[in-house]
């Protein structure tokens, strides 16, 4: 048996093979139909199955080999044309037993379910039954018997070869893989088992030769206990211990051959209910082990996970509650049991089976509530169904977007104030000149109108003090310029250096907000003529807007898409829609005079200044209301010598 | 003493210079005009009197620094400034650089003409201040070597004693030498020589 532990193959392993085949068709040449190997037990076919299943069918011709040494040892009798045809009768017949075994499909050739000892133990006694017709058949052509005697010798090779390889292959299989179920097997219990199964066989053999097989059953009870016990294994080494104890014990008490045929029969249906039960229970302990490994996982998964996950029964109360939870909703699981679904959750759909993403709002036992997103996924189980409820706790998140929104807000609130500072500074300046110069002359004319006569100083000073007064008139005018027509420094620029520049600027914002962006530009555009400064303010004013209007609404699509193509006559297109709700239509009547804004935030003087800097190029700017979403066309001149 | 009277305006706007340059004319002051910095630090020598009313923003060099540069220069005219912009830092800055005051654009005449005479009558004091230093060191230069000797050494804080040992002669020589500084001095105790000299020397040390 140590032979075929373990993979080591090679001239070695065929020799130990042959030597223990030999050995033990000696030893089982037991009430032979002499002087042919034909006994009621014959484990040699066992000990080669369980070598072409465990090492490969490469080892066949070792099979040869042996059966044609034992025949030649063991017996001896025959002529060489008869040992060899024997032999390789045998040889043939086992390989072809084997060769179809590892060749069905999904037959683990270690035998490791049910389904593969099924599969061994019916192919085995086809196999048996072919292997015991050629066999016989060969020694009715030689002349050894008639064919009288050929349904009873038939029987009788059958049973031993069956029985023989029942008993012995799973035994080899299971000691090739180490006996890993089997550490610790000499246990008080193993001893008992032992001594249950002498015991029993005594008491058959006590009964004499023709009583016995009437108390071959008692040898199911030690039998089903090692099966239920131990397992696979377990029965392997029982029923291989139990023959050796029957064939033992039938040669000591020297029991006739049709005895030990009828004994042997009933041990096969022992060998078979011995091997099935305990690979019942063998797999019953793996798939049992397996459930709790993933029960294990399983468990680990809903107790490590951040979200909340809740049991729902199909009456929409809870079952169980996991750690994130019983936090979550500031109760323990075992307080959270038997409430309804809808108590725990406010705003449900009709049938939670198909929530997916849902936001809604979880509620705590003592009313206090927050955002959640919530999935439902629904199991069919026994004929009942069972959701599973994950809960993410959106507070979180909802308090960074506000943060994120107000700084937004804070900042243009710092830059709009930082530009009305710069101008403010400037704007003074300008005007202060003038207006200390006309202050200072009309505080003079005061003095010499005080002191009487130097009319002509007195005019001066007044005619100055009036310049002075226009120039800061001047000043204010230039300034009302400036936003006007004022500063037009015009020239020839691509539309997708402006787009680009503009989408640099608002990159983080469009990045924070997940906002998409899709530019669509006509090949060969033009370049357009216009004032970089002031188209990229109008176009950022325009894309800003958009943003604002796709994240105002926290609809699952935030896009913006940027169109630019040749337009009437001489100038560009360019459009700017976003996937936003739209402009209201009173709000649009007026949308692009000052002052008009439908944010909170309030760039009121944008579009206003944007459509007056617009037509400054000769352009236009307007809301196409055609579209879903908002959707703000622009139209530049292109510039001079393109076309 | 003439009491100055001249106010040196700088400041890069014309109107504003020439409306200044009436309106404090006309008050009775001697008015200068300079269109910037740079312009008024070429013509300004250490004698000048008066005062200096500065535009903070200016092209070329600011009011602040031409404060600077007035100071590097050893020019101790009292300056007040003048901006549009009412601002906090630059207004701090000036004044603790020694600006005698600071005006916010469009002008008050009032709290012009107020920072005008605060600011020349600064300047009064510094002369006089300068004049009766002038005035002591005339004095001083009338003593003998041996005279400006014992007076070092009175001025130390040491006794006659000490004074006598030091220059090998007798108490009763120094309480003489002693007397005489005073009466060539003018003053009769030993705390008004000590009152006219100390300044004097200080800055003779520093």
């Amino acid at each position: 048996m140590e032979v075929l532990h373990g993979r080591r193959g090679g001239l070695p392993l065929v020799a130990s093979y042959i030597v223990a085949y030999v050995l033990l068709d000696w030893v089982s040449y037991i009430h032979p139909v002499a002087p042919y190997a034909i006994t009621p037990w014959n484990p040699p076919p066992g000990l080669s199955l369980a070598l072409l299943l465990r090492m490969g069918l490469r080892y066949a011709p070792a099979l040869f080999v042996a059966s044609v040494l034992a025949e030649i040892i063991v017996r001896g009798s025959a002529s060489a044309t008869e040992i060899l045809i024997y032999g390789l009768i045998l040889a043939c017949g086992y390989t072809a037993v084997a060769a179809a075994l590892r060749r069905y499909p999904h037959f683990d050739p270690r035998i490791r379910t049910l389904r593969d000892l099924s599969i061994f133990t019916a192919t085995v006694a086809i196999g048996a039954a072919l292997i015991a017709a050629a066999y016989l058949a060969a020694h009715v052509a030689m002349g050894r018997f008639s064919w009288d005697q050929f349904p009873a010798y038939m029987l009788r090779f059958w049973v031993g070869d069956v029985i023989g390889a029942i008993v012995t292959t799973p035994l080899l299989l299971v000691a090739a893989q180490g006996w890993k179920r089997a550490r610790g097997a000499l246990t008080g219990e193993t001893v008992l088992q032992a001594a249950a199964l002498v015991v029993t066989l005594a008491i058959i053999f006590q009964a004499g030769d023709v009583a016995a097989p009437r108390y071959f059953y008692l040898l199911f009870l030690p039998l089903i206990w090692v099966s239920v016990r131990r397992g696979y294994e377990g029965a392997t080494a029982a029923l291989f211990a139990t023959q050796v104890g029957l064939i033992v014990a039938v040669q000591l008490a020297g029991y006739t051959a049709s005895s030990v045929l009828e004994l042997q029969l009933l041990m096969l249906a022992l060998a078979v209910t011995g091997l099935f039960l305990g690979m019942a229970v063998s797999q019953w302990h793996r798939t049992r082990r397996a459930l709790e490994r993933r029960e294990a996982e399983l468990q680990t998964v809903v107790s490590t996970a951040p979200d909340g996950i809740l049991t729902i029964d199909d009456a929409q109360r809870i079952v169980a509650a996991n750690h994130a939870a019983e936090t979550m909703l500031a109760a323990t699981a075992a307080q959270l049991a038997g409430i309804p679904l809808s108590r725990i959750v406010a705003g449900l759909p009709g049938n939670p089976a198909q929530a997916h993403a849902l936001e809604a709002r979880a509620v705590r036992l003592d009313g206090s509530s927050f955002p959640v997103e919530l999935s439902i996924g629904a199991a069919a189980f026994d004929g009942r169904t069972l959701y599973i409820g994950i809960m993410r706790d959106m507070s979180q998140r909802r308090h960074i977007e506000d943060q994120l929104r107000e700084r937004d807000r804070e900042l243009n609130r710092a830059m709009r104030i930082a530009a009305a500072a710069e101008m403010a500074s400037a704007l003074a300046h300008e005007l202060n000149q003038p207006l200390t110069a006309a202050s200072s002359y009309v505080q003079a004319c005061e003095l010499m109108l005080q002191r009487g006569g130097e009319q002509q100083r007195l005019f001066e000073a007044m005619s100055k003090a009036v310049a002075e007064v226009k120039r800061a008139a001047e000043v204010v005018r230039r300034l009302r310029d400036f936003y006007r027509d004022g500063t037009l420094r015009a020239q020839a620029v691509g539309v997708d250096t402006l787009i680009g520049s503009v989408l640099r600027t608002l990159h983080d914002r469009l990045e924070r907000h997940g906002v998409q962006v899709t530019m669509q530009l006509a090949p060969q555009l033009p370049p357009v003529h216009v004032d970089v400064m002031q188209l990229e303010m109008v176009l950022h004013n325009l894309v800003a807007n958009a943003i604002d209007s796709v994240t105002g609404v926290g609809g699952p699509q935030r896009e913006i898409a940027i169109e630019a193509a040749p337009g009437p006559a001489r100038f560009v297109q360019i459009a700017i829609q976003d996937s936003g709700p739209g402009i209201d239509a009173a709000v649009a009547q007026q949308l692009f005079q000052a002052f008009a804004t439908s944010k909170a935030t309030g760039m009121g003087m944008g579009l206003a200044i944007s459509r007056s800097i617009v037509e400054q190029h000769g352009g236009r700017l307007w809301l196409d209301e055609t579209r879903s979403g908002a959707r703000f066309v622009l139209t530049l001149p292109i510039a001079d010598g393109n076309a | 003493m003439d009491t100055p009277t001249t106010i040196y305006i700088i400041d890069d706007d014309a109107a504003v210079r020439d409306s200044l340059g009436l309106l404090l004319g006309l008050q009775g002051y001697v008015t200068r005009v300079f269109a910037s910095a740079g312009e008024f630090l070429d013509a300004c020598t250490p004698d000048w009197t008066g005062c200096v009313l500065a535009d903070l923003r200016m092209p070329g060099k600011s009011g602040l620094e031409l404060q600077s540069e007035l100071g590097g220069r050893g020019i101790a005219l009292p300056l007040i400034i003048i901006t549009a912009h009412g601002d906090v830092a630059a207004a701090r800055t000036s004044l603790k650089a020694g600006a005698v005051d600071f005006l916010e654009k469009p002008l008050d005449s009032a709290q012009l003409l107020a920072a005008v005479q605060g600011a020349l009558q600064r300047d009064t004091e510094r002369l006089q201040a300068a004049d009766a230093a002038a005035r002591t060191e005339r004095l001083l230069a009338r003593l003998t070597d041996r005279e400006r000797e014992v007076l070092d050494l009175v001025i130390a804080g040491r006794h006659n004693r000490e004074i006598a040992a030091a220059l090998g002669i007798s108490a009763r020589t120094v309480e003489a030498h002693k007397a005489r500084i005073m009466a060539k001095l003018g003053v009769e105790r030993l705390p008004d020589l000590l009152r006219l000299v100390l300044p004097l020397r200080k800055v003779k040390t520093d």
